[in-house]
């Protein structure tokens, strides 16, 4: 009964986007407006139907209904109900419907967005936008249906994945970076509508960046959670590890940041257009190689590759994507030159006179430069995660590469990128003269001499962690310039006091404070990142209870261990009386999960933690009154989870709606007017 | 099986390591107590965990990890250089317990690539911006089509900037 709706929506989102990307792409061709508003109602539909078949999932989870075969395969009675719930996203098939429920909201949102404004582009994006979602409920319907009926179902299930139910952040970390993933498909759609329609306005990049924004700052909170989810729960004191999985999710981010700075340039200076077109793309596919990477199982044995339905399939997608795109870019970018020429002889006199030419001292210059960073970086990360399977296929030759190989790839680059950071924005756009920029580094690389020293006073003086301060706080007091400059020159021009004046430049000039605020939470993590990396000590203990250890100055006291039975677990605990000196910290019980359906236990850590540092337990064994366990001291860890929030709420100032004002003027309000 | 060999290299005979497991003898004297552990979890941090996703030795608190670091630092106490450890592993595990692997044959790529693609990138960038400056200074760029959507505060500050 169950299966039949969820089956029957599945089947109705599948006709909904194969029709209406067809009525779009109608309309994109013969301009119609009855067409486009027919494929507009179909593109709700679609998200309407496909939201909805999530809701009948999860109706599913939680009645314990087993005829449906998703349900049998991570339902369980035993499994509290907030993981009964989110267990929707806990296994292929049904984070793949989830997929498709994210896509439908994006696809609402959007469109609702959009209103009827940028009318030549908007069918070829719906055209695209809706094709993509053929292929996912195309999925959802066959190879993955998570509603597939149960002949004779059974009264109980397994239960969702064990490392699912261990942490709450388990149940919040896949939906965030899902949200992220999905996002990709508009920026993307987006510039395939562009370049369907053969033209790119500033008009329309503006918006792109936006949908590009949001789906970006998921993804950044996304990483910082999952990285916050491992070093709550993994028990090895660590938040990445260069898994594959984990470098899944940093690709898409890192062309995605790349991204949003070139269109930047774009937006502004007409500069880079190709290149960032292509990065928008590069971005999605990324998000399709990073949910092929983590769903098809390549990764935790090669040999289960062909053993995955999901896996080929995907693979032709991915390499679909690839070739549709390249052919738009090969045959339209003529098209978008075109465009621009006939917009320049429209305008003619009336276009403003700003100064271009751009010196290698400029904003434009540096972002150019960071581009290059980041293209360099995303390479290199897809080529390290990549290269067993490469070797392996080529020569048979089984290798790994981790963690050293990518931190020596990391650190210069990711160096080199946060002195950008301040470089950028300490130059305006344009042409400049030498002697009239170099001043203007005066400010941060005091700014950055003077967190080096600090640090080095706090006792961190190795060269690296001096080298990364120094260009951290470069960046921070370049950017805290670009603060405060404007709001020090409204209270000039208009004689405001400084709330009023703060209050007009936030309102005024949103998407400029916002990626301000943001980049203070990538040096966050940056920074937190420098210092745990850096400084981190460890040291393991065998005790018996009673037994006091010494660790970095604590002393910790072990008490004892005990046994907790839950409903869905098992639990080990040692408990550890810690103190700082004389004050007391209280207990901290690192413990291990034992779980019916795993064979070895889950390591759960405890911590202590405090801005300066976190002092991190982990067990290793527990056998009779013995206690074997690992103390971990990570300086300044905290502050990297705070900059997921910091990035989301930069995100947030930058894409708040502005109040629509009426501008008089010599320009056209409307880019598309223009060139009608 | 991987369970048989890491049980195998925990049971390790302690007082005869070097018969036929290890190649070579050490080469000198048992190193200073303080050294051996800073070298065991620098080694430690190298290898890979055998069953786990990705993580080194020294991260890693599974029982076999761990049984992995006491073997290392026995090694290490008994005088074996860093390499002839990582050899022994090698021998047994295959080169794919190394997780920063060698720079032989294909894996130069790796060690190349970097370096190359900087210098790529610093041509890129340098021949780009070198266009820009050829630019005149008061060609009509295509962005200003849509430069409306720039308010006239935002744009006096621009310029108030740029001067």
């Amino acid at each position: 009964m169950i299966s039949t709706l969820g089956q029957s929506l599945v089947l109705a989102s599948l006709f909904f986007s194969a029709v209406g990307s067809a009525a779009a792409f109608q309309a994109g061709r013969n301009g119609s407006e009855s067409g486009y508003k027919l494929a507009r109602t179909f593109a709700y539909l679609f998200a309407g139907s496909i939201v909805m078949a999530n809701f009948v999932m999860v109706y599913a989870l939680v009645t314990h209904d087993f005829s449906v075969g998703y349900v049998a395969e991570v339902g369980s009675k035993s499994t509290p109900l907030y993981f009964t719930i989110v267990s929707l996203w806990a296994s292929l098939n049904g984070s793949i419907l989830f997929w498709g429920g994210i896509l439908g909201l994006y696809t609402g949102g959007f469109l609702l967005s959009m209103g009827n404004n940028h009318r030549e582009y908007m069918p070829w994006t719906l055209h695209v936008q809706l094709g993509i979602a053929v292929f996912f409920t195309l999925l959802i319907a066959t190879i993955a249906d998570p509603f597939a009926a149960v002949a004779n179902p059974l009264p109980d299930g397994p239960g969702p994945n064990p490392l699912l139910q261990n942490h709450w952040l388990m149940a919040i970390h896949p939906p965030t970076l899902y949200l992220g993933y999905v996002g990709m498909v508009g920026p993307y759609s987006m510039i395939c509508g562009a370049l369907l329609a053969g033209r790119v306005e500033a008009g329309w990049m503006r918006p792109i960046r936006n949908w590009m924004l949001i789906p970006w700052s998921w993804l950044s909170l996304g990483i910082v959670l999952g990285g916050w989810w491992s070093y709550a729960v993994l028990g090895w004191g660590g938040a990445w590890a260069w898994d594959p999985v984990e470098n899944a999710s940093f690709h898409p981010w890192l062309t995605g940041t790349a991204f949003l700075h070139s269109a930047m340039v774009l937006e502004r200076r007409g500069r880079m257009r190709d290149w960032t077109l292509i990065l928008g793309m590069t971005t999605f596919l990324l998000t399709l190689v990073g949910t092929f990477m983590t769903r098809s199982g390549v990764f935790n044995s090669v040999h289960s590759f062909t053993q995955s339905d999901i896996g080929p399939v995907f693979l032709y997608f991915i390499g679909f994507i690839l070739v549709y795109s390249v052919l738009l870019l090969a045959f339209r970018s003529g098209a978008l030159d075109e465009a621009s020429k006939e917009n320049q002889r429209n305008l003619g006199t009336q276009a403003p006179t700003l100064t271009h030419g751009a010196s290698l001292l400029s904003r434009e210059a540096a972002i150019l430069a960071q581009n290059a960073v980041f293209a360099i970086f995303t390479f290199l990360v897809l080529q390290g995660t990549l290269w067993p399977l490469v070797l392996e296929a080529a020569q048979d030759r089984r290798v790994s590469v981790g963690e050293p190989y990518f931190d020596r790839v990391a650190l210069p680059l990711g160096i080199l990128l946060v002195f950008l950071m301040g470089v950028g924005p300490a130059l305006p756009w344009g042409r400049m003269r030498t002697e009239d920029a170099l001043p203007r580094f005066m400010g941060p690389v005091i700014g950055g001499g003077v967190l080096a020293g600090v640090v080095a006073l706090a006792g961190y003086h190795g060269p690296y962690s001096l080298l990364a301060m120094f260009v951290i706080g470069f960046a921070a007091t370049a950017n805290m310039g670009e603060l405060i400059t404007p709001i020090r020159a409204r209270m000039e021009a208009k004689k405001e006091g400084v709330a009023g004046a703060t209050q007009a430049v936030l309102t005024r000039t949103r998407r400029r404070f916002g990626g301000h605020v943001a980049h203070y939470g990538v040096l966050l993590a940056v920074f937190s990142l420098a210092m745990t990396k850096g400084y981190r000590t460890e040291t393991e203990f065998s005790v018996s209870p009673g037994d006091v250890s010494e660790f970095n100055g604590y002393t910790l006291r072990y008490v004892g261990s005990e046994e907790v039975q839950e409903e869905h677990r098992r639990s080990m605990l040692a408990t550890f009386d810690v103190h700082s000196g004389d004050r007391s910290i209280g207990l901290l019980s690192p413990r291990m999960n034992y779980y019916s359906s795993m064979r070895e236990p889950v390591f759960s850590p405890d911590v202590y933690s405090n801005p300066m540092g976190d002092l991190y337990l982990s067990l290793i064994e527990l056998s009779g009154d013995q206690a074997v366990y690992r103390v971990i001291y990570q300086p300044y860890q905290m502050w990297m989870w705070w900059s997921g929030p910091v990035i989301m709420f930069g995100t947030l100032i930058a894409i708040w709606p502005a109040r629509r004002r009426r501008r008089g003027g010599e320009l056209p309000a409307n880019p598309e007017q223009a060139s009608a | 099986m991987i369970w048989l060999m890491v049980a195998a290299l925990a049971a390790g005979p302690a007082d005869d390591p070097g018969a036929g497991l290890i190649a070579g003898l050490p080469p000198g004297p048992a190193p200073s107590a303080e050294e051996v552990v800073p070298r065991t979890h620098a080694i430690a941090v190298t290898l890979r965990c055998p069953v786990c996703q990705g993580l080194s030795v020294a991260d890693s608190t599974s029982p076999a990890a761990v049984a992995f670091q006491r073997r290392i630092q026995e090694l290490v106490a008994l005088g074996y250089t860093d390499q002839q450890i990582r050899d022994y592993f090698i021998d047994r595990y295959g080169e794919w317990i190394l997780l920063d692997p060698n720079m032989n044959g294909l894996n130069a790529v790796l060690y190349l690539l970097p370096g190359i693609l900087l210098g790529l990138g610093a041509v890129w960038v340098g021949a780009t911006v070198a266009q820009w400056r050829k630019e005149p200074s008061d060609a009509l760029l295509p962005s200003e089509v849509g430069a409306a959507d720039m308010d006239d505060y935002e744009r006096r500050l621009l310029k108030e900037l740029d001067e």
